[in-house]
């Protein structure tokens, strides 16, 4: 027996046992049809949350304006102000500083030294 | 060719054409109803019509096959939607149920899975010529591939399978 009629006979054997279960004609014609919705409707709902997700995203970014510390701002006054101040008196050139000495001597001797 | 006379032929290929749905959809006896009902509708409504270019049955088994494969296409969308869950364990007691009344002939199970393990092409042309006595050349048009590709299917197919049926217990008949 070659290989062409074995396989004939198995496959023989496979119809008959698949025909004891075939449905009938009729069923399959009138069976209810699986309701599937409008894809134009599926596609819009998509489009719709992509849309919404996008407008969260984008309100989430902006850059949130704090008014009352941008008053707060141009009032500030920085603490070494006062330094400034001082140094513009009339009297801050006639301060002496510690080493103020060590220039006067050092004058003194570059005189002795020229004459 | 109108309504009445269409209904009239696929109502007269309707036995074989279950035979070809079930081979398309690894002989899931729902699915197979469902994809033939769905190629019947399509083949009423006129969304699938009949040019005479081929024999009827033909024409009629690639529209089998085409449904069959959307169907598989579609498969992922239905488990995004969980339809595909319940479906699929709807499906997983009815060949239980159909393998209680088959169990007589446990070896028909035995070629249905050494059938299975084929490639699917292998698979489908193995049908088409010994199932359902077409040519080579018309499975070739069935599975919309080339006569050399069908041929291919056919041999390497056909060895696979002959040899499995000389290895098999269940077939001594067959051994040399």
């Amino acid at each position: 027996m070659n290989t062409d009629t074995k396989l004939r006979q198995c496959f023989q054997e496979l119809r008959s046992a698949d025909a004891q279960w075939t449905p009938l004609f009729s069923r399959v014609v009138r069976a209810p049809v699986p309701v599937f919705t409008f894809p134009w409707l599926r596609l819009a709902a998509g489009a719709a949350v992509v849309v919404a997700l996008l407008v969260v995203v984008r309100i989430n970014r902006q850059p949130v304006v704090d008014t009352q510390q941008w008053v707060a701002l141009s009032n500030w006054q920085a603490t070494t102000d006062e330094l400034l101040t001082v140094a513009n008196t009339p009297w801050g050139s006639t301060l002496s500083t510690p080493t103020d000495s060590w220039i006067e001597n050092s004058n003194q001797t570059n005189q002795k030294e020229t004459l | 060719m109108d309504e009445s006379e269409l209904r009239a032929q696929l109502e007269q290929f309707h036995p074989v054409s279950y035979g070809w749905a079930l081979s398309c959809c690894s002989c899931n006896p729902m699915e197979a109803e469902d994809i033939l009902q769905t190629a019947y509708l399509k083949i009423l409504d006129g969304r699938a019509q009949f040019d005479g270019r081929a024999a009827f049955k033909t024409w009629l088994f690639a529209v089998i096959r085409r449904t069959a494969a959307d169907e598989r296409r579609r498969g992922w969308l239905r488990w995004v939607r969980l339809d595909g869950y319940w479906q699929e364990r709807d499906g997983d007691t009815q060949p239980a149920a159909r393998g209680d009344a088959l169990e007589q002939s446990e070896r028909l199970n035995l070629f249905r899975t050494a059938l299975a393990r084929l490639p699917r092409r292998q698979q489908e042309v193995l049908h088409l010529v010994f199932y359902q006595d077409l040519t080579v050349e018309e499975a070739a048009g069935v599975m919309g591939v080339s006569l050399g590709s069908a041929r291919t299917h056919y041999e390497r197919g056909k060895h696979r399978l002959g040899d499995w049926l000389k290895q098999s217990e269940h077939f001594d008949e067959y051994r040399h």
